[in-house]
C-alpha cells in the first residue's frame, strides 16, 4: 500500500480476547508491538484495524481528538464520516491487501457508519479508491488569488445517485460579491459515505473561470454529469 | 422495584432531629431480629431462666435475658462534634483519620429506654460498627456491664425467586470514570463506547456485544472537583465564576449521549458527583446533561438503586455505604463487610453517625426488605466477586466495581446463570 508521501502508513490495530491471564481484554496496538502483544493472549477472538494514519502517534490522544475535532483547513482532501476528519486520512488507498488473517475490513477512521458498507472497504474484490490529491492545491491557490470578493458558504446536500447510493455532500461555495465577474465554485467536497464512488475524486477538479456563465447556481448534478 | 425507588427519593425539604431514624430502624427490624433469635437460640429461651426483656432498663441483675437495641460505638478516633467545637480555634484541623477503631473501644446496646455497655469476648470477633439492630444473649455483672454470650442479627430478607433465562444476556456494570479537566482515560472510554455500541470487533465480537441489554453507571462520573487557590487573581467577594469548567460534564454528556444511542442506561450518583452528598444520593438535574436527558434509553437514577431486569434483582450502591463500614474495622475484606450488610438487613448502618444521611421520618429506606439476585458496590480499589448463600436458599452474588479511570476495567453480568467478568480496554501508548 502507498499512500500520497509514499510511506507506508501507520496502523493500529485492536485485539480482543482473552489473555493468558485468563481476562477478556480489548488493547490498542500500534503495528509494531502486533505480533508479539499477540502471544501474550490465550485466545485471540478478534483482530483488525482500528486506525490509519501517516505516523506512529504519540499517544492515546491522537486517536480520541481525530473523533471530535473537525478539522477547517480545505487544502487537505478528506475523507470523513458524520464525525470526523483527519489530515493523515487522506492517503490514496490502491488494493491493499487484507493485513491479518481473521478480518479482511480495513477500517480508515474506527467510526464507521451506520450504512451497510463502511467507510473504506478494499478487500481483494472491490475497487480501490482514488482521490487526486496533487491538484487540488494548486487549483485552490488560483483560485484564491482571484481579485473578486468573495465570501465562502456552506451548503449542504444529499441526494441519491445513479447506483442507489445516498450521497450527502457539504458544498463550499464561494459567492462573489461583485456583480458578474466572479462565478460561484466549487473548492472542496467532503463526501460522506461510500466506496466505489469514483466521483470523490470529482469534486476538487474545477478549473478556471468558467467564461460567460451567468451566476446564478449551477445544479450541482450537472457538474457531476460532466465527469 | 418502584415503590423501594420511591422511598429513597427524598420528598420533603425540612430537616430534624436524627432519633427518629433511629427509632424507626428499630421499629423497622425488632421483630425480624426477634423471630431470628428464636430460631437460633429457640430451646434456651423457652426455658424458664431466661427473659425476653422488653426494655433495656427492666434488665435484671445476674438473670440471664434477651435483648434487642441498636449498636452504639464508642470509638476515640471517631470525628465528634463536640470535640470539634470545644477544641483550640487556632489549632487546624487534623486530617480525617482512615480508620477509626482502635483498641480501646467501647460497644453500647442501646434502645429507646436506655443503654447498657456489652463486654464479652465474643463481640471481638464480630464486625462492630455503629447503628446495627441486635439482639444479644446474656447478663448484666455486678460492675452494670452485660455480659454477652451470644449475638444475633436479622439475617437475610425473603428473596423472590430468579427466573429461568435460557439465552445469555448481560449487564454492563461500570463505576468510577471520573472525567475531569485532565482526564487520561479518554482513549480507554472511547474504546468502551465503541465496544459496547458494536463498532469493534469482528462480527463474532459485535454479536457477543449485542447481548449486553444495559449498562448501570455506578458513581463516581465525574472527578472530585480541587478548588486552586490563585493567589494573582484579585480576590473577588462571592463565587469567582470564571473559575467553572464546564468541560468535564460536557464530556460526560456526550459520552452518555453515544452510548445511549444503543444501549439503555442508568446513571446512579457518586461522592464525587455534582449532586447532594448525603445518602441517599439523589438523581443527577436533567438541565446538567441535556443532550443524554432526550434519550428515553436514558435514566438518572439514585444511589442506591434497586433495578429489576428481567425478574432478576439488582441492588447497588456508589461505594460509600461499604467505605465507612470499613473504617470502623481492621480488616480490608470488603466482600465479607457486604456480606455482612446483608445479615444485618440494613444497607448503610453507620448513618447518620459517621455517614450523613436524610432524617427520614416515617420510615429507614436503608433497611433491606428484600435480597437482592445481584448485589454490586461501585469504587473499590479492585474487581473482586463472590456468590453467598443464606440460610433460605437466598443466592446472592456480589460484585466489587473497581474504578475506570484507574484500572480500565468493566463487568459483565450474565443474566443465565449470574457468571460474571471484567472486560478490561487499554492501549500500549
Amino acid at each position: 500500500s502507498m499512500s500520497i508521501t509514499g510511506k507506508t502508513p501507520h496502523a493500529v490495530y485492536c485485539i480482543c480476547g482473552i489473555t493468558n491471564e485468563d481476562r477478556h481484554a480489548v488493547l490498542l496496538v500500534p503495528k509494531e508491538e502486533l505480533e508479539e502483544t499477540k502471544q501474550k493472549y490465550k485466545t485471540l477472538t478478534s483482530i483488525h484495524i482500528y486506525s490509519m494514519e501517516e505516523h506512529r502517534p504519540k499517544d492515546g490522544s491522537a486517536l480520541v481528538i481525530t473523533d471530535y475535532k473537525p478539522t477547517t483547513d480545505e487544502s487537505a482532501l478528506v475523507i470523513t464520516d458524520c464525525k470526523s476528519t483527519t489530515d493523515e486520512s487522506a492517503l490514496v488507498i490502491t488494493d491493499c491487501k487484507p493485513t491479518t488473517d481473521e478480518s479482511a475490513h480495513m477500517i480508515i477512521d474506527h467510526k464507521p457508519t451506520t450504512d451497510e458498507s463502511t467507510l473504506v472497504i478494499t478487500d481483494n474484490k472491490s475497487n480501490s479508491m482514488e482521490i487526486d490529491q496533487e491538484q487540488s492545491p494548486q487549483l485552490l491557490s488560483k483560485k484564491q488569488a482571484l481579485p473578486c470578493g468573495k465570501r465562502k458558504v456552506s451548503k449542504k446536500r444529499i441526494y441519491q445517485d445513479a447506483k442507489g447510493f445516498k450521497v450527502s455532500e457539504d458544498t463550499y461555495e464561494w459567492e462573489s460579491f461583485s456583480e458578474g465577474e466572479c462565478d460561484p465554485r466549487q473548492t472542496g467536497i467532503n463526501v460522506k459515505i461510500k466506496p466505489e464512488r469514483s466521483s470523490i475524486k470529482n469534486s476538487v477538479n474545477k478549473r478556471g473561470k468558467r467564461k460567460g456563465d451567468d451566476s446564478s447556481q449551477k445544479s450541482l448534478l450537472n457538474f457531476f454529469g460532466k465527469i | 422495584m418502584h415503590a423501594l425507588n420511591d422511598e429513597l427519593l427524598v420528598k420533603e425539604k425540612g430537616f430534624r432531629q436524627y432519633s427518629n431514624l433511629y427509632y424507626i430502624r428499630l421499629l423497622g427490624l425488632k421483630t425480624h431480629v426477634l423471630n431470628t433469635a428464636q430460631k437460633k437460640w429457640g430451646s434456651i429461651l423457652e426455658s424458664n431462666a431466661v427473659d425476653t426483656v422488653n426494655k433495656i432498663l427492666d434488665v435484671k441483675l445476674g438473670v440471664t435475658c434477651c435483648i434487642v437495641g441498636t449498636v452504639y460505638m464508642e470509638m476515640r478516633f471517631k470525628p465528634n462534634i463536640l470535640d470539634d467545637v470545644t477544641k483550640e480555634h487556632w489549632a487546624p484541623p487534623s486530617p480525617p483519620r482512615p480508620k477509626y477503631c482502635s483498641a480501646d473501644d467501647n460497644l453500647f446496646l442501646e434502645d429507646e429506654s436506655g443503654r447498657i455497655k456489652l463486654v464479652g469476648d465474643i463481640l471481638k470477633r464480630e464486625i462492630r460498627v455503629t447503628g446495627v439492630i441486635m439482639a444479644v444473649l446474656g447478663k448484666e455483672n455486678t460492675e452494670g456491664n452485660f455480659e454477652v454470650y451470644d449475638i444475633c442479627v436479622a439475617g437475610f430478607p425473603y428473596q423472590p425467586s430468579a427466573p429461568v433465562i435460557t439465552d445469555d444476556k448481560y449487564i454492563a456494570l461500570v463505576s468510577g470514570i471520573n472525567i475531569g479537566p485532565n482526564y487520561s482515560s479518554a482513549l480507554q472510554l472511547q474504546l468502551m463506547t465503541e465496544y459496547l455500541t458494536g463498532e469493534l470487533g469482528n462480527s463474532f465480537v459485535q454479536t457477543l456485544t449485542s447481548k449486553i441489554a444495559r449498562m448501570i453507571i455506578a458513581g463516581n462520573s465525574l472527578q472530585e472537583i480541587k478548588v486552586v487557590e490563585d493567589e494573582k487573581k484579585e480576590k473577588k467577594y462571592g463565587y469567582d465564576s470564571s473559575s467553572y469548567n464546564a468541560q468535564p460534564l460536557s464530556d460526560l454528556d456526550n459520552l452518555l449521549n453515544e452510548i445511549c444511542s444503543e444501549l439503555p442506561v442508568d446513571l446512579m450518583p457518586g461522592g464525587n458527583d455534582p449532586v447532594n452528598t448525603f445518602l441517599p444520593q439523589q438523581p443527577f438535574i436533567s438541565g446538567l446533561l441535556p443532550k443524554a436527558c432526550q434519550n428515553s434509553t436514558f435514566q438518572r437514577v439514585t444511589n442506591p438503586y434497586w433495578c429489576e431486569i428481567d425478574g432478576v434483582v439488582f441492588f447497588g450502591t456508589s461505594g460509600q455505604t461499604i467505605d465507612d463500614i470499613a473504617k470502623y474495622v481492621e480488616n480490608e475484606d470488603r466482600l465479607k463487610l457486604a456480606e455482612q450488610t446483608l445479615h444485618w438487613r440494613h444497607v448503610a448502618p453507620t448513618t447518620p453517625d459517621t455517614l450523613w444521611c436524610h432524617p427520614f421520618r416515617d420510615y429507614d429506606p436503608f433497611i433491606m426488605k428484600q435480597t437482592p439476585h445481584v448485589y454490586f458496590i461501585g469504587n473499590q480499589k479492585e474487581f473482586a466477586t463472590t456468590i453467598i448463600k443464606g440460610p433460605e436458599q437466598q443466592c446472592v452474588r456480589i460484585i466489587l466495581l473497581p474504578s475506570f479511570a484507574e484500572t480500565g476495567n468493566i463487568v459483565l453480568v450474565n443474566l443465565k446463570n449470574l457468571d460474571c467478568h471484567t472486560v478490561s480496554f487499554s492501549s500500549t501508548f
